[in-house]
This record gives structure tokens, C-alpha cells and sequence, in this order.
């Protein structure tokens, strides 16, 4: 227990005694964020939340950021994060290293960072924990997972630009090339640790004249190891994310599709998010997100099919005591086979329904 | 009784709706003040607005662009919050926490008082700064908001 806290009261101290650096233009600034969260279900453990309810839910992180000169920067960020008795924190470190990264600016429009650098994939990959920002405690579960098929960062090379920056229509592109750790949860009792190699994509955005209004559509392809894979033996993996992103001033609309192709079959999945800000403070927030699994398994002494729906419903409020203080109350319904506890049977079993509530405060400087 | 508190429930649910819609139409009480030595004389309020969200990091001189804003709370910088960014003070922050946050930049210097954001803009050449209407312009340039 002491163990675990002792990040969370470092951090909160740490944003205390640094939140001065968050302002202005020193060379070296520093950033945080702190996400607490209390989350009870109404029987089976899912996402690491058993019945019982737990507080030992957080994310948190900081960030720190020294400019070189006009042109280049250094950026390392450290993170911490407890989701529970989620089988998944046997691969999570008390204290991990987020990000690590060098940026340099070869024009105003052009830009390359190399390291350990945030992967751009859809909308909130490269923002997964900042709670002060995200309506959920959550970003969506079925399309962003907990580290299976995608990941936060990529070890390698990501070079971004902008193209037509002073038409009304223009466009973001990154491009990337890298690899990863990941963790493969086909069965969430037993996740395990899987490693992607030769990773290679874009991310393509679309700025529409409406201020807030973007597409955006993201693919990448990449080798794939370890994990429930023979030894020594290795698939190919190609995903791709189609996103739409209104972040207009009282209304928020964001959909996205996402698909993964591997070995032996497929994850397609999509969510729709609204959320209205119902005065400067309060915002009521909606979300479905909808996964589907299938599998066509044909060896010579075995084979089967599955086809494994899932989907979770969430409503929340959202109420800003300030912009960088934010409490957030949640109820999910959901209804699927991902649950952490006697998951059932992808080929066989029917999915399960629990019902989940998240109670939290975020903060961040 | 029902009935009461339901229209109350309503009631109370419109006046947050409207809230934001009723700010009175007033005329701009502040000047975008730049560096004496900067040479740009005129920008379009979407400019402005890049150069404050650092969207645009240079003048079109290729001098880097340093924006000086007034802390969130202060009633100057709601204005030019919804008058040049079209947006409300927290909308602006939540911008810069996704941009920090997601490893893309820092907003820039915020400033107690007006004051100090005339002596940072005179002692810097390429930033650019915004003060109340009458305040004393002596050392600083205004700049024109393009139609």
C-alpha cells in the first residue's frame, strides 16, 4: 500500500511546489496531472473494478520540458498508474517512463521527434490519462484498449507537419516508424506482454473552416511477437482509424472507427461521444463505444469461430471547480465478455452484463 | 407538486442554458500593442488569435513571436478571449492542457497586471501583448485588428 501511495504523494506535492514552472517562458518547464478516482460494480470485476469498490484508482504524471533554443527541446514525462486489481498491473511499474524525447524544428512547418514519442492515433491517444481534459475517467475502452493492439508512445521517429496552414481547409500529417511493448488481453484474466516491431503509419488531419470541426483518418501496419504467439513466431498486424472531432463551444460531438486486422481475425470497433457544456462549470457528457471480436480459427485438429460482441454505455457529469480542477462522476452499463473475473468463452459463452460507477477528481498544472 | 418541480427544474435548467447567451454587446476596451521596432502594422483577429494560440510562431519578418497574455481571471482577457479567440477563458485552457499534455507546446507568459505586459512588450521586439484602451501606449506600437 505505502508502496503504491508513494508515488501519488509525491506527485501531488511535486504539483504544489512546481506549479510556477507551468507559467511563462523559462527554459524548463514542468507540468502535471492527477487523476484519483473511487469505482465500484454491482458484481462482476471489470477494468480492474471489483464489486467491493476500490480507491486504489489513479493516473498521474510529470512532465518535464527543457527548450534548447527556438528550435529543439528535450521532453520526459513519468507517469504513474493503479486501475485496481486489474490483472494488467503485473506489467505496470510503480514509476514509468512515458515519454523521452528530443523535438527539433526544421521550419516553422516541420518538425521531427525522436525517442520514446507519443503515437498519434485518433483523437486521444496521445492525451489517454489527463483527466482534466478527458469527460470519462476513461478514454474509450474498445477503441484505445489498455495497452493491447495500440500503444501510447512508439520508440522511434515521428516527424509531423502542415500543409496549406493559411487556407480555411488545411491539413496535420504525422508520420511514424518504431516499435512498442504492448499487452494482449484476448483473455482478460491473462493478459500477456507482446512486442511490435517495424511499426509504420500516419495520422492525417483535416481543419475544416469551422473552428473545431476536423477528420481525421490514421493507419498503420506492423510485426507483431511474443504474446500468445508461438516462440520465435510472428504475425502481421495492420489497424486503421477513421475520427470525427466537433469540439464547438458548448457542444462536443466525436465519433470514431477503429480495426484491427491480426492472424486469425479481427477487432472492429467504434464509439460516439456528445457532451454539453450546460453552463461555464457543468457539462453532462454521453458515450456508447461498441467493440466486436471475431475469430476463424482452422488448424488440423481444431476449428472454430467466434463472433463476440461488446458495448458500453456511459453517462456523466463533469463539474470544473476551476479549469485545472475537475470532479467527474460516471455510470457505465456494459455488456460483453472482457470482464476481469471467469471471463466467458469467446466460441461458446454468452456475454455478461455489469454495471460500473467512477467517482473522481482530476487536476493539473 | 410534480408539476412545481418540474417547472422549477426546467426553469432553473434554462437560466444556465441562456447564461452564456446574454453577455450585452459591448465595444472592445482593449488595444493589441506590439514592439515599437515591429513592422507589421496590421493583423486579421484569426492572426492574432494563431500567433496567441501558437499557431503561428513568427512575425512575417521570421522575428519569433511572443505572446503575452493576462492571468485567466482577469476581465480583459475574457474579452479577448471571446472577441479574438471566439472562445471563453476555459475553452483556452483546455486547448493549451490537450497541447501540453499531449507533448506539443506551452502557452505563453501570463502577466499580473498591465503593467507589466507594457514593459515586457517594450522590452521585447517580437512579442505582442493587449491592454485596456486608455491605458498610457508610450513605447509600445498599436496594432490595427484587419476587417
Amino acid at each position: 500500500m505505502i508502496r503504491t501511495t508513494t508515488p501519488f504523494f509525491l506527485t501531488l506535492l511535486s504539483m504544489v511546489l512546481l506549479s510556477g514552472y507551468a507559467r511563462g517562458q523559462s527554459k524548463l518547464q514542468i507540468h502535471g496531472y492527477l487523476t484519483q478516482a473511487y469505482a465500484f460494480t454491482d458484481g462482476h470485476q471489470f477494468l480492474g473494478i471489483p464489486d467491493e469498490g476500490t480507491t486504489d484508482y489513479r493516473t498521474l504524471a510529470l512532465q518535464f520540458g527543457y527548450a534548447l533554443d527556438d528550435n529543439s527541446k528535450l521532453v520526459i514525462q513519468f507517469s504513474h498508474r493503479r486501475m485496481g486489481l486489474s490483472p494488467v498491473m503485473a506489467f505496470e511499474h510503480d514509476v514509468k517512463l512515458d515519454w523521452a524525447f528530443a523535438e527539433y524544428w526544421f521550419t516553422e512547418a516541420i518538425a521531427a521527434k525522436v525517442g520514446k514519442v507519443q503515437l498519434p492515433m485518433g483523437i486521444y491517444n496521445e492525451l489517454r490519462d489527463v483527466g482534466t481534459v478527458l469527460p470519462f475517467f476513461r478514454i474509450p475502452y474498445y477503441t484505445y484498449g489498455e495497452g493491447s493492439w495500440a500503444s501510447e508512445t512508439v520508440d522511434g521517429i515521428v516527424l509531423s507537419t502542415y500543409l496549406l496552414a493559411d487556407s480555411p481547409w488545411n491539413f496535420d500529417v504525422s508520420v511514424f516508424y518504431g516499435g512498442w511493448d504492448t499487452i494482449e488481453a484476448g483473455d482478460p484474466s491473462v493478459p500477456v506482454r507482446a512486442h511490435v516491431e517495424d511499426g509504420v503509419g500516419g495520422q492525417l488531419w483535416l481543419n475544416t473552416p469551422v473552428d473545431g470541426l476536423r477528420f481525421g483518418i490514421e493507419a498503420h501496419r506492423s510485426t507483431v511477437s511474443g504474446g500468445s504467439r508461438a516462440a520465435g513466431e510472428k504475425s502481421r498486424a495492420t489497424t486503421w482509424t477513421a475520427s470525427v472531432d466537433a469540439r464547438l463551444e458548448r457542444f462536443t460531438f466525436q465519433a470514431e472507427s477503429f480495426s484491427y486486422n491480426f492472424g486469425d481475425g479481427s477487432w472492429r470497433s467504434y464509439y460516439a461521444y456528445a457532451g454539453y457544456n450546460i453552463n461555464e462549470k457543468l457539462r453532462a457528457n454521453a458515450q456508447v463505444d461498441v467493440g466486436r471480436l471475431k475469430l476463424e480459427i482452422n488448424e488440423p485438429f481444431f476449428s472454430a469461430s467466434a463472433d463476440a460482441n461488446n458495448r458500453d454505455f456511459a453517462i456523466g457529469f463533469n463539474y470544473k471547480l476551476s479549469p485545472s480542477l475537475v470532479l467527474k462522476v460516471e455510470h457505465h452499463w456494459m455488456k460483453g465478455y472482457l470482464v476481469d473475473d471467469n471471463p466467458p468463452d469467446f466460441f461458446t459463452g454468452d456475454p455478461v452484463k455489469v454495471q460500473y460507477t467512477i467517482i473522481g477528481a482530476s487536476a493539473s498544472f | 407538486m410534480k408539476r412545481v418541480l418540474l417547472l422549477s427544474i426546467l426553469s432553473l435548467a434554462g437560466c444556465c442554458l441562456i447564461s452564456d447567451f446574454t453577455h450585452a454587446k459591448a465595444q472592445q476596451s482593449y488595444k493589441i500593442i506590439v514592439n515599437l521596432t515591429n513592422r507589421t502594422s496590421s493583423l486579421t483577429r484569426k492572426a492574432i488569435s494563431k500567433m496567441f494560440l501558437k499557431k503561428t510562431k513568427k512575425w512575417p519578418d521570421g522575428q519569433k513571436a511572443l505572446p503575452v497574455d493576462r492571468l485567466s481571471k482577469s476581465a480583459i482577457r475574457a474579452e479577448f478571449s471571446k472577441t479574438i479567440h471566439k472562445k471563453s477563458v476555459s475553452s483556452i485552457q483546455a486547448y493549451w492542457q490537450r497541447q501540453i499534455f499531449s507533448g506539443h507546446g506551452v502557452p505563453g507568459l501570463e502577466k499580473r497586471t498591465e503593467k507589466e505586459v507594457l514593459d515586457y512588450v517594450r522590452a521585447h521586439p517580437g512579442a505582442i501583448g493587449y491592454v485596456s484602451k486608455n491605458a498610457k501606449m508610450d513605447g509600445v506600437k498599436v496594432l490595427t485588428i484587419k476587417k
